[in-house]
């Protein structure tokens, strides 16, 4: 059943991400859905869950955007595996930690996003313009990864892979 | 690549299923209140005026032409090729770098990466993914899209290259609308100025474009940096900010 909600949620997710309109005022930056997601695998799933739930999402941004196949899922499990290492210090419940590590990886994955595909020659954007992006995207993570963390994480309980007991046991140990 | 064209193939449901709910339902509503037209006469007629459309584009650049010599060349204007009537699907990308549209028609239609879509207007950019359902389009306005053009009146030949999105100087209803910047046309003879209002069509040299389609008119022109070249500002023709109805130029 874990398998499937995740597919589900990454799927919608996708799905939002393109039809979401992108303001220039941010420099056309997407709201991180998928980004979202990862971290939200990575700070409450385990570390097989997070690197198929990175591996996935990665796969489903390249699939719908001119982005070869591979960058975005590399990206991805480097986010979430950094994530991942701060599973066990972040508070569960707290709304502050995907903020903070919305707002931090959204703008870490712009700047690698843009150092794999300029050296590909894929894009050519100014550097006001790629700095607006990084600042746009940072804030869009931020505003939206604490969203995430609160809808996936009742669907999931609702779909009963995470239970209120078993995270109260994980609070308790630390 | 297959796999991402597969995997391309079977989002195209979802995509669609948005795009019902976004775009079908009050279009629908529309039509039981206007139920004098049809929603398949319009398209019919909308795919009519296109064909008429490019004709006369083609028929402009044609005057202005060696007639001869463009047939020894082997050139073709629009009006020969079949154009494939698309609806925008989505706007951008999934990751924002990229300033293209996902269309309803791919590779099941005959479409393949590489050719021109246009609209009754003029043109708006060229596929670059397909899949069986869908393909993208990127558009004019990306600063990654360069298009071999030249000024109607003058004959003069230039690149046309995207201006990207207006965030600097841009009025605030431009910079949350993510309004696009004039296209630029580089590397114009100076032997030729460039007025206010010329028309700029695609030359057809590179063979992505076919020659004649209409791209945009001149804004402004000045001497370039290196002093060998004008350079000018070209407002797109077409409504790139609401297009709907997209047709791609097919063989």
């Amino acid at each position: 059943m874990k398998w499937l909600v995740m597919a589900f949620v990454m799927i919608c997710g996708v799905v939002l991400q393109t039809f979401i309109p992108a303001y220039a005022i941010l420099g056309q930056a997407k709201l991180p859905l998928l980004l979202a997601l990862v971290l939200y695998y990575a700070l409450r799933h385990d570390s097989n869950c997070m690197l198929l739930a990175a591996f996935f999402a990665g796969f489903l941004q390249d699939v719908l955007s001119p982005i070869p196949l591979g960058y975005s899922s590399f990206c991805f499990c480097i986010v979430g595996l950094i994530a991942g290492r701060f599973r066990n210090v972040v508070m569960i419940e707290s709304a502050l930690p995907p903020l903070v590590f919305g707002g931090a990886a959204g703008a870490a994955t712009t700047v690698a996003f843009y150092l794999l595909l300029a050296k590909e020659q894929l894009i050519a954007c100014p550097l006001w313009y790629l700095l607006l992006k990084i600042i746009g995207t940072g804030v869009l993570g931020a505003l939206c990864t604490p969203l995430i963390f609160l809808v996936a994480g009742k669907f999931d309980r609702m779909m009963g892979n995470v239970t209120m007991k078993e995270e109260t046991v994980v609070l308790d140990i630390e | 690549m297959y796999i991402k064209t597969g995997s391309r193939g079977n989002l195209a449901p979802f995509q669609n299923l948005m795009s019902f709910f976004l775009m079908k339902i009050p279009r629908t509503m529309a039509s039981f209140v206007d139920s004098g037209k049809a929603l398949g006469e319009q398209q019919k007629m909308m795919e009519e005026i296109a064909n008429l459309r490019q004709e006369i584009q083609g028929m402009k650049a044609l005057e202005a032409d060696n007639k001869d010599l463009r047939e020894q060349l082997g050139f073709r204007s629009i009006s020969k090729r079949k154009l494939v009537l698309c609806e925008v699907v989505a706007r951008g990308d999934a990751s924002g770098w990229w300033q293209t549209i996902t269309l309803n028609r791919g590779s099941e239609d005959g479409i393949r990466p590489g050719m021109a879509a246009v609209t009754t207007d003029g043109l708006i950019g060229r596929t670059t993914e397909t899949a069986r359902r869908t393909c993208d389009v990127l558009l004019i306005t990306d600063p990654n899209c360069k298009v071999g053009c030249k000024l109607v009146r003058t004959g003069a030949y230039g690149i046309v290259r995207g201006g990207g999105v207006a965030a600097i100087g841009a009025t605030k209803l431009e910079m949350f609308c993510a309004a696009a910047q004039p296209c630029s046309m580089d590397y114009i003879s100076k032997e030729h100025p460039a007025l206010q209002g010329d028309e700029v069509v695609t030359s057809g040299l590179g063979g992505t474009y076919p020659a004649g389609l209409l791209l945009g008119r001149v804004e402004g022109a000045r001497i370039d940096p290196s002093k060998l070249f004008q350079q000018a500002d070209i407002v797109p023709a077409a409504q790139l900010s609401s297009l709907k109805y997209v047709f791609v130029a097919v063989e």
